[in-house]
């Protein structure tokens, strides 16, 4: 593909994904691919960036959750066709990660965004869902360099030192990093729990996240 | 102003029941109002104005089971339970107004949600019945004296009216809330930009679910409303206006009683579009700014709010809680609609010490209005 063509198509698919157009990413990206433009040059030079200025919006309340959502799943639906190609390219993820809310505690949402921008950030990341046991956590421990935990409700969030201490137990505390969040969480009761971080909100954990791996 | 009457307790007494000794002692101009069976916008924010001291509300129904040795789930099953519960609550704190416990699931459990009930815990939705349109069609409006658990708040607003003179309000759920558990929280919140049609349709329901609870709940005696609509602060102030605003306006203006809209989260960029519906007052969570807030409000609109429920009821101890609660009642003044309260619901185990050093601290706060 000539180099005007590659721009073309590159700002096109980053337009598209800011603009939460679902159901054109995926061809955008497909014929940006059959032009010739490598799939590491899409995800660093167009994903990535795009999903920057997404978290860049929604910090200046330019986009709210829902713009972010939108624009989280056209990086997704792009994602889909790249993900297999940069595996065959080898084509390392920044980190791996498992995140999920933990036991006694549904709320899936915020944990949801932390997990498709940290996938539009380069990551490998695990949804372990929501409700989960801390014997869930420790058994995705051996195969990522984070543990993400989220709790939005007072009684469940003591599930994130229970963890903690499982993933202790099994000998995995220093090979991961623990990062937690959401509404029943302070920095304060983070570093009561002994986790490594803690992040406010999406953009935050992208950050903190990023900055430690 | 020509009268000031210093009203050192239970300002709320005044708008109450008319068969209790204690109306004798009432300043009269406070009274009246009740007797001519008027209770609007103007008279509770003269009455707040006209206190002499702050007004405290913190939403204690779940840490008011260590009183009374109940579980969270034996008291939202059971409302002589409830009330049991408040009752205590009301009498060992000497509350300013009697409350409902808080729990955003009796509507959409109502209509076919299945929840989670644990038994120290506020319950949660597991299933969100609306996929598509035909599973709207298939919901009926539920009945609130017969349906899911809505009777047993209906119960517990009646028994509760009947005991005390002070203000009842009894919680209620917000119609985007009530949409997002019906069709799932993400589903809502990407329908307000790629199925807003549809989302219109689910939320002319949930208006009709609303709009008969919150009767049932005025007819047994509620007097104030708290319309809980948490899931609603992730929309921006155009999306809110037109999928929450807008309905809460229609609830406004159709049920008798006056409402207080609560928002959980930060939730500044909703504050002007939150008084546009018209509510009686805002109640605002821990990360909202609370006096930039008052700065912005509709005229004789309340503002309700906003001890951090985690950080300070929960994370601190009594002489913390007290040195934040004076800090906000500081920073509040020159605010004459303001009531003092916990940002959000106060989790079960919030150690009873600082809701009594919350309480303590807003009655003895000296403020002039």
């Amino acid at each position: 593909m000539p180099e005007g063509r590659s721009m073309d198509v590159k700002e096109e698919l980053g337009g598209a994904i800011i603009a939460g157009k679902m159901s054109e990413t995926a061809g955008i990206t497909r014929a940006a691919l059959d032009g010739g433009v490598e799939p590491a040059a899409l995800m660093n030079e167009v994903l990535i960036p795009a999903m920057q200025t997404v978290g860049d919006k929604f910090e200046r309340q330019e986009y709210f959750v829902p713009e972010v959502l939108v624009s989280a799943r056209a990086m997704q639906a792009s994602l889909a066709v790249l993900r297999p190609l940069l595996a065959a390219h080898g084509v390392e993820a920044v980190a791996r990660i498992a995140i999920g809310t933990v036991k006694g505690d549904i709320h899936e949402i915020g944990k949801n965004i932390v997990c498709m921008v940290l996938e539009g950030a380069g990551f490998a990341v695990t949804d372990l869902g929501v409700d989960v046991l801390p014997q869930t956590f420790v058994e995705a421990a051996g195969g990522v360099d984070f543990i993400g935990m989220s709790s939005l409700m007072t009684t469940s969030r003591d599930v994130m030192g229970d963890t903690i201490r499982a993933l202790a137990e099994a000998g995995l505390r220093d090979k991961v990093k623990v990062v937690v969040g959401g509404a029943a969480v302070t920095l304060d009761y983070a570093s009561i729990i002994g986790a490594d971080a803690y992040a406010r909100d999406a953009n935050e954990a992208v950050r903190i996240i990023t900055a430690m791996a | 102003m020509a009268y000031h009457i210093p009203m050192p307790i239970d300002v709320f007494a005044a708008f109450g029941r008319s068969d209790g000794l204690r109306l004798l002692h009432r300043p009269l101009g406070l009274v009246m109002p009740h007797l001519m069976g008027v209770m609007n916008r103007r008279m509770i924010c003269r009455v707040i104005r006209l206190a002499g001291r702050r007004i405290a509300a913190p939403s204690c129904g779940s840490p008011a089971t260590q009183l009374t040795g109940t579980s969270v789930r034996s008291n939202l099953c059971d409302g002589r339970v409830m009330f049991e519960t408040i009752a205590k609550a009301v009498t060992t704190w000497k509350m300013d107004g009697d409350f409902t416990f808080s729990d955003l699931t009796v509507e959409p459990e109502a209509c076919g949600c299945a929840i989670e009930m644990p038994e120290n815990s506020l319950p949660y939705v597991l299933t969100h019945p609306v996929g598509h349109a035909e599973d709207l069609r298939a919901l009926r409006v539920p009945d609130p004296h017969a349906d899911g658990r809505m009777p047993v708040f209906v119960e517990c607003v009646r028994l509760l009216s009947r005991r005390f003179s002070l203000l009842t309000i009894a919680g209620g759920s917000g119609p985007f809330t009530l949409a997002g558990e019906l069709m799932g929280t993400e589903r809502a919140a990407v329908a307000t930009i790629d199925d807003p049609g549809f989302l219109a349709e689910v939320l002319e329901f949930c208006l009709e679910v609303n709009l008969r609870y919150l009767k049932a709940l005025g007819e047994a005696g509620a007097e104030v409303i708290l319309l809980g609509e948490p899931t609603a602060a992730i929309l921006s102030p155009p999306s809110f206006r037109r999928f929450s605003g807008a309905y809460i306006k229609r609830l406004v203006e159709e049920v008798k009683q006056p409402l207080i809209l609560h928002m959980c989260g930060n939730v500044s960029h909703l504050i002007e579009e939150m008084c546009a519906t018209g509510a009686l007052g805002i109640s605002l969570d821990g990360p909202t700014d609370l006096r930039d807030a008052a700065g912005r409000v509709a005229p004789h609109t309340l503002v309700v709010g906003n001890l951090d429920p985690v950080e300070v009821f929960l994370g601190m101890d009594a002489e913390g809680v007290r040195t934040r609660t004076r800090e906000m009642l500081a920073s509040m003044r020159g605010f004459p609609y303001y009531v003092a309260a916990s940002g959000c619901d106060l989790s079960p185990i919030t150690p009873t010490r600082n809701i009594e050093a919350f309480l303590e601290t807003v009655k003895s706060y000296r403020y002039q209005a």
